[in-house]
């Protein structure tokens, strides 16, 4: 099996990269551990970002540059200014193509595409298919990928990217139908697999969503940027951590503690409900702390001013999912949410233009870390990096085709192979007392309690302890089954690996960066500090553990300012 | 002591081409899900049992099954709320079995593909194209299918003829004959113009019982029988 170029992951950003190669002529497939409508991007709900004026006047009209400006600022700076400008200018195309290809918009009496407030924007620019963009997006992308042929391989888990001379050779992956360990030479190879959302106990994520492609970049060399970064929702259903969408507040909803106040007045008098997420889930969690929740847990999100009629007509998805799964019609009641685990801020780290320091290997989407989302990212941002920097991965990958590159590394590849396959023999021969499951819920525990919304050296390091520990009884993890077939307790040991890895990144990564700043909230160090942490955070893997470094951040628009809603 | 549920299972082993039932009592918890509980029982029972599973909050359509005879997502399924001590469940009916609770949805996906399910528009996309409230009220049920095939499995149509497009499929063409911005309308309902198609359809309306989205399939497609009726009049057919 090989093909010039090879995408793993089937979510948005993937397939929007398969379909810019496939229209330079590129010959490549998509490999996924799901059928693409499965992907993640499917729950994204409240919508896309781009600056289209289609809900505004003359007098207050929005522009991509006061879309760049909301979201550096979003970023608390840390977003690299040159890569948001990028975001910014390209979201109108980007969102009149998907438009152009099918995607159904909620629609204007105008006839044109509908756009709502979102926090941390100046303007109504969030265009929104009802409460299910990302479900919409997503059906239309794989429609256009059907319609140009593109093969998928379908239920193929990805193990190891294969470099040979800091050049790609190819990939390692397992057929999840029987079990079996395939090479695939690729000339050049787009990671588009996904956040690591999972790592952390009440998270938004989908269960597939454990950051295998982020750990397995990590673990072929290539450095992981700014994985300290992790954003909070602050509206998860309370119980199953269901996202509820931040168009629930874009619409008008209010948050209302215990004593029935609005309590965002304390903390960002001006933007209320609408502040950025870092600082809406930080005040949940000073109001539940403070004795002011309900059963100590969760505040109260309220629509039922909005009305039934305007609920079931732009909300219909959180009205459903609220019936269905915490017995709540949000049309008369209140819902109960608290912030839960949402996104992967950092990631695989690459630039603007998607190339990462190895030669044929490219990175978009929530794996990525270009930077566009700095310290916290804004909501309508996440849909909008996976159509822009997909479409510009697949182009960076049809240049570099473009000059001829030959299949590479073939014997290292299928060595890898084999030694893959060793490993899984190993693991299936292990007799260990402890389960997969209970190291994966000890660490996504541990994670949530101690690496959450705020957090201070000593919890931190009780973290990092406890992952170094971890780590040592993975190598002793049995498992209950024998069979190579869809065997999902494989996967999860698979993933456990690789969240182990991203855990330390993420643990160590914070207790490092001894300031406050966007999502990142330390008890210890509560303000910014410019001087000496205005730059990005690498990790690479050593001997024991990761290995930090820096990177600088591009401030070549604005300078940094305080950050006040 | 938590309240104890035993799950029922039906299971399939296609390296010995054995199925059977296998039980697993466990431990419940408040609001726990049939998709949850069997989560539970792969990572600390029994790792060889296998389902399909991805965003669990019921809009990704991986996890149809049959759970205690009633077609349904297992992610949006409480488990106290089936109000029975034993649960069973078994894969979706009338579809390959491939391993356990996985069908095989390729013919499925095949059918899907058949009718080119994509908007085609040559125009340029300097902006949007414009469309009413009207006009998107026409795709708004159909375009919530999440392609779960729940439909597909409980037809009684699909279970006896192989080359009926069955409920989603005609759900998808119902989304594109039916899309204004889309210039292949006509040639979507001449796909869909006989017994294989929209014509095969005999109203028994399972899908409509079935669907997780509310979608009512047999309405949408009565609604491509008459527009078929109605370009058949006006020669366009």
């Amino acid at each position: 099996m090989q093909h010039d170029l090879l995408i793993v992951g089937s979510g948005l950003s993937g397939m929007r990269a398969a379909i810019e190669a496939r229209q330079r002529g590129v010959e490549c497939a998509v490999l996924s551990m799901v059928y693409p409508i499965r992907s993640h991007s499917v729950a994204a709900q409240g919508g896309i970002n781009a600056a289209l004026n289609n809900a505004t006047d003359k007098s207050n009209e929005d522009s991509w540059e006061q879309h760049a400006f909301d979201t550096v600022k979003g970023s608390d700076f840390l977003a690299d200014q040159d890569a948001v400008c990028v975001l910014t200018e390209q979201a109108i195309p980007r969102v009149y193509e998907m438009e152009s290809w099918g995607t159904p918009f909620s629609r204007l009496a105008s006839g044109r595409i509908c756009q709502r407030p979102f926090g941390g924007g100046a303007h109504a620019r969030t265009c929104y298919a009802e409460d299910r963009t990302g479900h919409n997006l997503l059906h239309t992308l794989f429609q256009q990928c059907l319609a140009l042929d593109i093969p998928f391989y379908q239920e193929w888990y990805a193990l190891d990217l294969v470099i040979e001379d800091n050049r790609c050779a190819g990939l390692v992956a397992m057929n999840m139908l029987d079990g079996k360990v395939a090479a695939i030479g690729a000339k050049a190879i787009i990671l588009a697999a996904g956040g690591a959302g999972r790592v952390f106990a009440q998270s938004t994520n989908a269960l597939i969503n454990s950051g295998s492609g982020i750990a397995m970049a990590y673990q072929a060399g290539i450095p992981l940027k700014d994985m300290e970064f992790i954003q909070f929702h602050p509206t998860t259903l309370y119980g199953t951590n269901i996202l509820i969408t931040e168009g629930a507040r874009g619409e008008g909803g209010y948050l209302f503690n215990n004593k029935g106040e609005r309590f965002m007045a304390e903390y960002a008098a001006s933007a209320m409900e609408l502040a950025p997420r870092d600082i809406v889930a930080r005040s949940i969690v000073t109001e539940i702390k403070a004795g002011r929740g309900f059963e100590n847990a969760y505040v109260h999100l309220d629509l039922t001013h909005l009305g039934a009629e305007r609920i079931t007509e732009r909300l219909p998805g959180i009205h459903e999912i609220a019936l269905r799964f915490a017995g709540v019609d949000i049309t008369r009641e209140p819902m109960p949410v608290q912030p839960g685990q949402h996104y992967t801020m950092g990631g695989i780290d690459c630039d603007a233009t998607c190339k990462t320091d190895v030669a044929g290997v490219y990175a978009c989407g929530e794996c990525s870390c270009v930077s566009v989302h700095g310290a916290n990212r804004l909501g309508g941002n996440s849909l909008l990096e996976t159509l822009v920097f997909g479409k510009i991965a697949g182009d960076s990958a049809a240049d570099f085709l473009g000059t001829g590159p030959t299949l590479s590394g073939q014997a290292l590849l299928n060595q890898r192979s084999k030694d893959r396959e060793a490993s899984l023999v190993r693991r299936f021969s292990t007799r260990g007392d402890v389960t997969v499951g209970q190291v994966y819920d000890d660490l996504r525990t541990a994670m949530f309690q101690n690496v959450g919304v705020y957090r201070e050296a000593e919890s931190l390091q009780l973290a990092c302890d406890h992952i170094r520990k971890l780590k040592r009884q993975y190598t002793q993890v049995g498992l209950t089954s024998q069979t190579r077939e869809f065997n999902l307790e494989l996967i999860t040991a698979l993933e456990l690996e690789g969240m182990l890895d991203l855990a330390q990144t993420i643990a160590e990564g914070a207790l490092r960066r001894q300031e406050s700043r966007g999502s990142h909230a330390r008890n210890d160090y509560q303000t910014r500090d410019d001087e000496n942490w205005l730059h990005h955070t690498l990790a690479t893997p050593g001997e024991d553990g990761p290995v930090f470094g820096k990177k600088d951040v591009d401030l070549s628009r604005w300078e940094p300012q305080e950050r006040k809603y | 002591m938590a309240k104890q549920v035993t799950f029922k299972i039906k299971r399939y082993s296609p390296s010995e081409d054995k199925s059977w039932v296998q039980e697993y009592t466990i431990d419940l918890r408040p609001g726990m899900t049939v998709l949850e509980a069997l989560w539970n029982i792969v990572r600390h029972v029994d790792g060889s049992l296998s389902f399909r599973y991805s965003c669990r909050g019921a809009v990704c359509g991986s996890c149809a099954m049959v759970i205690n005879q009633a077609i349904t997502l297992a992610c949006h399924t409480q488990v106290a709320m089936l109000g029975t001590d034993v649960i069973e469940i078994e894969p979706l009916p009338r579809m390959k079995v491939l391993k356990d609770l996985v069908v095989d949805i390729e013919a499925f996906l095949d059918k899907y593909k058949s009718i080119d399910p994509h908007l085609k528009n040559t125009l340029p996309h300097e902006r949007e194209l414009l469309q009413t409230r009207d006009s998107r009220a026409q795709i708004n049920d159909a375009v919530k299918c999440i392609l779960c095939t729940s439909c597909h499995a409980a037809c009684p149509l699909t279970a006896v003829d192989d080359t009926y497009l069955g409920p989603a499929v005609l759900t998808a063409a119902q989304r594109f004959a039916f899309d204004d911005r889309n210039e292949n309308r006509d040639e979507i309902l001449k796909k869909v113009n006989d017994t294989e198609g929209a014509l095969g359809c005999r109203t028994v309306s399972r899908c409509t019982e079935v669907c997780p989205k509310g979608i009512e399939p047999s309405i949408r497609i009565k609604e491509i029988k008459a527009q078929i009726k109605k370009h058949a009049n006006e020669g366009k057919l």
